[in-house]
């Protein structure tokens, strides 16, 4: 984080997700807006969401006494030690099932641990409450969650904010009615696909069923579950998940945001893109270009995306919660639709940059813009917490094989298959890009990364302790792409959901042990299957 | 301390602190290939060649650096523009930071006459991490740049 000073005021430079977040957070302190921009520097995943509002402070108080440049930089064991993480939390699950495995009732507690400030944790706390019985058809579900203050450093957003926690808690807890009546998981999980009256945790109509059916079948085939599980070897075992992620902010957030986009016209016929959504290598630079040149039938060079700059961006929100391509995305594509027919019919780039010419001249409105507004059919009860809390939803069935070692207790992930459905693929290789480094993530989450604390304090905050995948790690994987007619839905966090819990169901075809924790260490596995 | 050495094929004479680390040494001097990702050996994105030989240079203090040869990526642009062009074209590159260490340890792995297959490939890439991209297409990019 860099304050750059000068007479007429500071400017903060640094790696963050959220430059309006940084410019709010400085006019808490200050009164005054402050002028903020984005460095495109590493990957964020959440944790560049709210905690560069604090080291902004520090590197803006530094310069307006000191009068001169401050850099903030922290080592690594730095960053660890102190930016946020994924929530830890604890579930319960009890339900009424019949024979066949059908579910008739769920009771559900979940507890967060919210670390020793608030921050994010109510909306964490929601997202996981909104996914906590995935979308299977369940008659009666109840739930009660609380979020705990504790004496770490505050948890925040990481990758699936909440949801992976609950998506795990609901998919091993489907596996295990399976071992219970002795019959396979994908029966289980069969016999509880949503139909056209079946009802979400929050009461809204799950419209998604039918898609839903599709990617459990479409990964059924393709992994060849079935015959796996069937024809079990010894130390190999084959485990599925089946989730959902709801895509933008949960229920009346993206109302609150109330995002808004630009798009600048010059008299070279060049469009600027002016938005807040921050490039941090998941391909916003990218993708929001190609969505604007499609829709207005250019070449991808006509148009250019601006740097998240506060005093020259608008502001289209904070780049999470998978809300990039669906939200701000959808909102260029109608701000280029305005511009479109501000401009008159063109057939080529020569008469597009004819139409721009005279359209110029006679008008000096250069700007087009868009801004959010709910979907009509999306309706969400805040206080009762009852409706459909997201804007759309993208599924995904992922299958794990996995290998046990006997001697090493080590597990490795042999193979992996990741189907996906998150509407409109914008750009093939950045997508599949994103859900294999979702999955890779997902292997850590399951198997290595773990936090642990003494005294509150982060004890292995290094890469040589804190142990995240190597390439050797992370199998060559299937993915696949569903309803790619369909509009584009949230990409980025829907990986992060379905490996842990995948993972975890194949060790326990492995072993016939249901592992309730993760990560599966080796000396988790040792300390249970011998 | 005064230090003589050359880097990417030029000489270089510099004030330096005894108990710097070779790569802030080479960022403070504007070659800023070399990305300080872990500080401790783990991640390879400060990846350099040391007297021929492939190191992290945030294992090594300036000192070392006293007489020896020393090749960043900014010195090998040449020798790695197709490596680089496959990482560009496979999607290899997300955010970006680990991008170099795998572009030099590729090159290196090459350089060696490392074996074609993908497990092999991912043996020789277990000193290097990378966060976003689940390691597959730096794999295929790196794969792609030996045939």
């Amino acid at each position: 984080m860099l304050a750059r000073y000068s007479e007429d005021g500071i400017k903060i430079v640094g790696s963050m997700q959220c430059p309006f977040y940084v410019e709010s957070a400085l006019m808490h302190m200050t009164n005054e807006k402050i002028e903020v921009e984005q460095a495109p520097t590493g990957g964020g995943f959440g944790g560049k969401e709210d905690y560069p509002s604090i080291m902004a402070a520090y590197v803006y108080l530094l310069s307006k006494k000191s009068k001169q440049d401050v850099k903030l930089v922290y080592e690594r064991d730095e960053d660890i030690a102190y930016t946020t993480k994924r929530h830890p939390t604890q579930m319960e699950y009890r339900s009424c099932f019949d024979d066949s495995g059908k579910l008739h009732s769920l009771e559900i507690d979940i507890s967060l641990d919210g670390g020793a400030y608030c921050t994010l944790t109510p909306v964490v706390q929601s997202r996981s409450v909104l996914h906590c019985a995935g979308f299977y058809d369940c008659g009666y579900i109840k739930v009660t969650s609380n979020s705990y203050a504790t004496n770490t450093p505050p948890n925040g957003a990481f990758r699936g904010f909440g949801a992976p926690q609950a998506i795990f808690g609901i998919e091993r807890h489907i596996d295990d009615i399976a071992k219970f009546l002795g019959i396979s998981p994908m029966d289980a999980r069969e016999v509880n696909l949503p139909t056209s009256v079946s009802k979400s945790v929050t009461d809204a109509k799950i419209y998604e069923h039918k898609r839903v059916r599709d990617i459990f079948q479409r990964a059924r085939e393709v992994s060849r579950f079935d015959e796996k599980y069937k024809s079990k070897k010894p130390y190999k075992g084959v485990g599925m998940a089946l989730f959902m992620h709801g895509g933008g902010f949960t229920g009346i957030g993206e109302s609150l945001l109330n995002s808004v986009v630009w798009l600048d016209l010059s008299n070279d016929g060049v469009v600027e893109i002016k938005t807040s959504s921050v490039e941090m290598g998941q391909g916003a630079m990218t993708v929001l270009p190609q969505i604007v040149a499609d829709e207005l039938g250019i070449p991808l060079e006509f148009v250019r995306y601006h740097t998240p700059n506060t005093k020259k961006v608008a502001n289209s929100g904070p780049t999470v919660a998978s809300r990039t391509v669906m939200i701000v995305g959808e909102l260029l594509t109608q701000a280029s639709q305005k511009l479109r027919v501000a401009l008159g019919e063109y057939a080529d780039v020569e008469s597009y940059k004819q139409k721009v010419k005279e359209y110029l001249n006679s008008n000096t409105q250069n700007r087009f813009d868009s801004k959010y507004e709910k979907p009509s059919n999306i309706k969400w009860d805040e206080d009762k917490f009852y409706g459909n809390g997201y804007d759309g939803y993208s599924l995904g069935c992922y299958v794990a094989e996995v290998e046990v070692d006997p001697i090493t207790y080590a597990v490795s992930v042999s193979a992996f298959y990741a189907i996906n459905d998150a509407g409109k693929v914008i750009n093939p290789t950045l997508a599949q890009g994103q859900i294999e480094g979702g999955v890779a993530q997902g292997i850590g989450y399951a198997l290595y990364e773990n936090i642990i604390h003494q005294d509150g304090k982060v004890k292995n905050s290094r890469l040589s302790d804190y142990i995240v995948p190597y390439a050797s790690d992370v199998p060559k994987m299937v993915v696949e792409f569903l309803d790619t007619d369909a509009k584009a839905k949230g990409l980025g966090e829907l990986p992060m959901d379905g490996p842990a819990p995948a993972i975890v169901n194949a060790i326990l075809n492995a072993t016939g042990v249901e592992f309730d924790a993760i990560p599966i260490t080796p000396e988790v596995l040792e300390s249970r299957w011998r | 301390m005064e230090i003589r050495c050359e880097i990417n094929q030029k000489e270089y004479v510099f004030e330096a602190d005894e108990c710097e680390r070779v790569v802030d040494v080479l960022r403070t001097l504007g070659l800023t290939s070399p990305k300080k990702g872990c500080g401790e050996g783990e991640c390879g994105a400060c990846s350099v060649f040391f007297n021929s030989k492939l190191v992290n240079s945030c294992l090594l203090l300036a000192p070392q650096m006293q007489g020896s040869k020393i090749v960043t990526l900014e010195g090998l642009l040449e020798q790695t523009a197709l490596i680089r062009e496959n990482f560009e074209e496979c999607g290899a590159v997300q955010c970006g930071f680990c991008t170099s260490g795998f572009v030099m340890r590729g090159y290196d792995y090459i350089l060696q006459n490392g074996a074609k297959d993908e497990e092999s490939l991912k043996e020789a890439l277990d000193g290097n991490l990378c966060r976003c991209t689940g390691y597959q297409k730096i794999v295929e990019a790196i794969l792609k740049s030996m045939r």
